[in-house]
């Protein structure tokens, strides 16, 4: 994978395989590609080479939204118009009241389902995305930094229930962050990007 | 650059509504005209109507403006600078001129300082059919302009700069704060508004024709009443053509030059300042006679022509009367009744609404999405914001008679139909409508619109669950904008008048006020008057409630 915008490199060369249910984070400083990476592989950044396979299906030319591929933004893109209920269900098809009570179950917000997004908390607000993210059942999903924005103990507890929620769901996962403490948290295996890019695990 | 058909849709439609048109009608101005261009310059000095217009434009315009600016000014800083007892209605009440129908305004003045008015018949001050008038009139229209563009940036800097200037050798007396600090600050927003007063004024019509009298002719009124206007259509002869050909150009050439001005001052002024509440920011109003005596009189300012729109449907022959009311709803005398013509308004009012909205929505969309794209995606987003505003630059008489020219010439059978001064409606009301869409779009959060996609949401699901109730706000206000703007369309609607089905409300006060010797005829322009205002101040007091804070320093 390689990509370059207004003749500056973002990636050069990338090449990353992620098995099947393993929690995979991506490791490197700002500005080293890691975002990029995942709009990429989620469908919205386009006029890159190489290929995006998802279970041996070549997606390149996918648009985002037939990708199956979930995607939680650093800063949550939480709709405020809204509520928690709303948010979660906008990726079903249909309105499944039951499916949303199991998902906020799973996220531990039982009964928050007519909460407003603005009366939330930091931690609160990043399970909602999960669990959007999560009840269409992506084939993959991505999560951009979702924890850079809370406090330094918040981050390492919710680091534990993101691990857990996302074991418990089986859902392939890569993660981006710069914070090696969250990385090794969270994932089953870190790859470093950077200057150098190279897989720390070899795989 | 998948959606590139959509793209193309808006540059399209504008094509074919703003620039065919009036290329086409320069063209067969050309072929009717006797003379070249450059000789239709020259004699434009020959004429009576035509001899000093360009002069006489810029002279009104260039007054207005410093008149505007001196006046606005120490309201925008009082008002931003100070908690006032009831502030939100003061500066409601002193922004409302802004939006009230040019017509409407007109008679307004016509009652305040004309030669049956209180200030001529017992004060003796008489204004009338002078530069003064006009000038009086431009100013109490545009002081909301400059209150409504300069009071925010005053009202939300962050307080804490002006503390750091106090405690610095440069800023440690209030006339270097006001030149190193306070100018720099509003200064962009100051030029908007006096550059956008001078657009207006160099522009005016409906005041120009009924406060000028018959000695005080700008390009626009020059051109609109040229004796072809209004009767036949098509058949323009060639010292008319002429003369429309060489003022409008003229004219043209002044305001391009002019919104010149504006995008450079925007984009010069632009910069970074940190903002606060306006609760934070606003000091105790000092103890003082002068400020509220000024304030009050201002106030009493901006609302007195409204006072005599309304007080002058409810008298007639100098007597308090309901006769005019009467007449106008009952539909005795078909000639005064107001209900073909109020529902034409609200037609075409509606109908550009529902074009209008819509069309900038696609083009603010387009914009906002191709500006941060590669080369010759961000080419085309900045052409489709100059073909949307292009109507800016050209004045509502000449909308017109682009519509007039450019569109006879398909077929004369377009002459006569209904929904001809739609047309002009619609390429008016535009840029107005995006105005107010494309920095909304472009302050939208992308992110909203990539999740909902990343979520399944097609891209029609995306434009109605996630994009449109997100810029809900705005979309009101664009509506709003774009309906009040039809409503109170006067310059290109009485060019085009051709059929009863054209007689919309702003056309009856005007045909009213050429009438004086019939004497229910003002009292049924004042009742039309008033309804019009009455309309149109509700919609305002609407679209202040969805006005996304941040926004204030737009239209």
């Amino acid at each position: 994978m390689s990509i370059s915008f207004d003749g500056v490199v973002i990636l050069d060369g990338l090449d990353l395989t992620v098995a099947d249910g393993e929690v995979v984070a991506l490791l490197g400083p700002s500005g080293c590609g890691k975002t990029t990476l995942l709009r990429i592989i989620a469908g919205l950044e386009t006029g890159h080479s190489g290929q995006i396979l998802i279970d041996d299906n070549d997606v390149t030319s996918v648009p985002p939204e037939r990708r199956g591929v979930g995607l939680v933004f650093q800063n949550l893109a939480l709709f405020p118009h809204l509520n928690v209920a709303g948010n979660i269900s906008f990726g079903l098809v249909r309105k499944d009241e039951e499916k949303v009570a199991a998902m906020l179950q799973m996220v531990g917000l039982a009964g928050f389902e007519q909460r407003r997004i603005e009366t939330l908390s930091g931690g609160e607000a990043q399970r909602v995305a999960l669990a959007r993210a999560l009840i269409a059942e992506p084939a993959i999903i991505l999560l951009d930094e979702p924890l850079a924005s809370l406090d330094a103990d918040l981050k390492l507890t919710l680091a534990d229930d993101v691990r857990g929620i996302l074991k418990k769901s089986g859902t392939t996962t890569i993660h981006v962050t710069h914070d090696l403490a969250i990385a090794d948290r969270i994932s089953d295996r870190i790859v470093e990007l950077g200057p150098v890019r190279s897989d720390e695990s070899g795989g | 650059m998948r959606r590139v058909w959509l793209h193309s849709i808006p540059a399209l439609l504008l094509t074919l509504l703003v620039i065919a048109p009036f290329a086409i009608a320069v063209v067969r101005l050309l072929s009717a005209s006797e003379v070249g261009l450059i000789e239709a310059f020259a004699r434009l000095d020959s004429r009576y109507q035509t001899k000093d217009a360009l002069a006489f434009s810029l002279q009104l315009a260039a007054v207005s403006t410093i008149v505007t600016v001196l006046a606005g000014l120490p309201l925008a800083w009082w008002l931003g600078r100070y908690s006032w007892p009831q502030h939100r209605l003061i500066r409601a009440l002193l922004t409302t001129p802004f939006v009230v129908p040019s017509m409407v305004a007109t008679i307004g003045f016509i009652s305040l300082l004309g030669p049956q008015s209180w200030l001529a018949q017992t004060a003796g001050i008489d204004v009338w059919y002078s530069l003064t008038a006009i000038v009086i009139a431009h100013t109490w229209y545009n002081v909301a302009l400059v209150v409504r563009l300069v009071e925010p940036a005053i009202a939300r800097l962050d307080p804490s700069l002006e503390e750091a200037a106090r405690l610095l050798p440069s800023g440690d007396t209030a006339y270097k704060r006001a030149v190193r600090l306070w100018w720099p600050v509003i200064r962009p927003n100051l030029a908007a508004a006096a550059t956008l007063t001078f657009v207006f004024s160099f522009t005016s019509f409906a005041l120009v024709r009924h406060l000028g009298g018959p000695g005080l002719y700008t390009i626009e009124r020059a051109i609109a009443e040229r004796p072809f206007a209004g009767i036949s259509g098509v058949g323009a002869g060639a010292v008319d053509s002429e003369i429309v050909l060489a003022l409008g150009l003229l004219q043209l050439l002044v305001l391009v030059f002019a919104l010149w001005l504006l995008t450079e001052f925007q984009r010069r002024g632009r910069m970074w300042l940190p903002l606060a509440t306006e609760k934070l920011t606003r000091k105790r109003l000092p103890r003082s006679v002068h400020r509220p005596l000024i304030m009050g009189f201002a106030l009493a300012g901006a609302m007195a022509p409204l006072w005599f729109i309304i007080a002058g449907s409810f008298s007639v022959q100098g007597e308090a009367s309901l006769e005019a009311w009467r007449i106008a709803i009952s539909g005795e005398r078909s000639e005064w009744s107001l209900i073909p013509a109020l529902t034409n308004t609200v037609r075409f009012a509606v109908l550009t609404m529902l074009i209008a909205v819509p069309l900038a929505w696609l083009s603010a969309w387009s914009v906002s999405t191709l500006e941060t794209q590669g080369r010759w995606p961000r080419l085309y987003a900045r052409l489709l914001d100059v073909l949307v505003m292009l109507p800016l630059a050209l004045s509502a008489v000449m909308v017109g008679y682009g519509v007039l020219f450019g569109l006879s010439h398909l077929s004369t059978t377009l002459m006569m139909v209904w929904w001809l001064p739609l047309l002009a409606h619609l390429v008016i009301a535009l840029p107005f409508a995006m105005r107010v869409l494309l920095p909304a779009m472009r302050s939208l959060d992308k992110s909203y619109l990539e999740v909902a996609r990343t979520l399944g949401a097609s891209p029609v699901k995306t434009l109605f669950r996630v994009h449109v109730p997100l810029l809900r706000g705005p979309l009101i206000v664009a509506g709003i904008l774009a309906f009040a703007i039809s409503l109170g369309e006067f310059g290109a609607t009485w060019l085009l008048w051709n059929t009863p089905d054209w007689t919309t409300l702003p056309v009856l006060v005007d045909r009213a006020f050429w009438r004086p010797y019939q004497p229910l005829a003002r009292p049924v322009g004042h009742v039309a008057a008033t309804m019009l205002l009455l309309v149109t101040v509700a919609l305002f007091i609407i679209a202040e409630r969805f006005r996304v804070a941040g926004q204030e320093g737009e239209f």
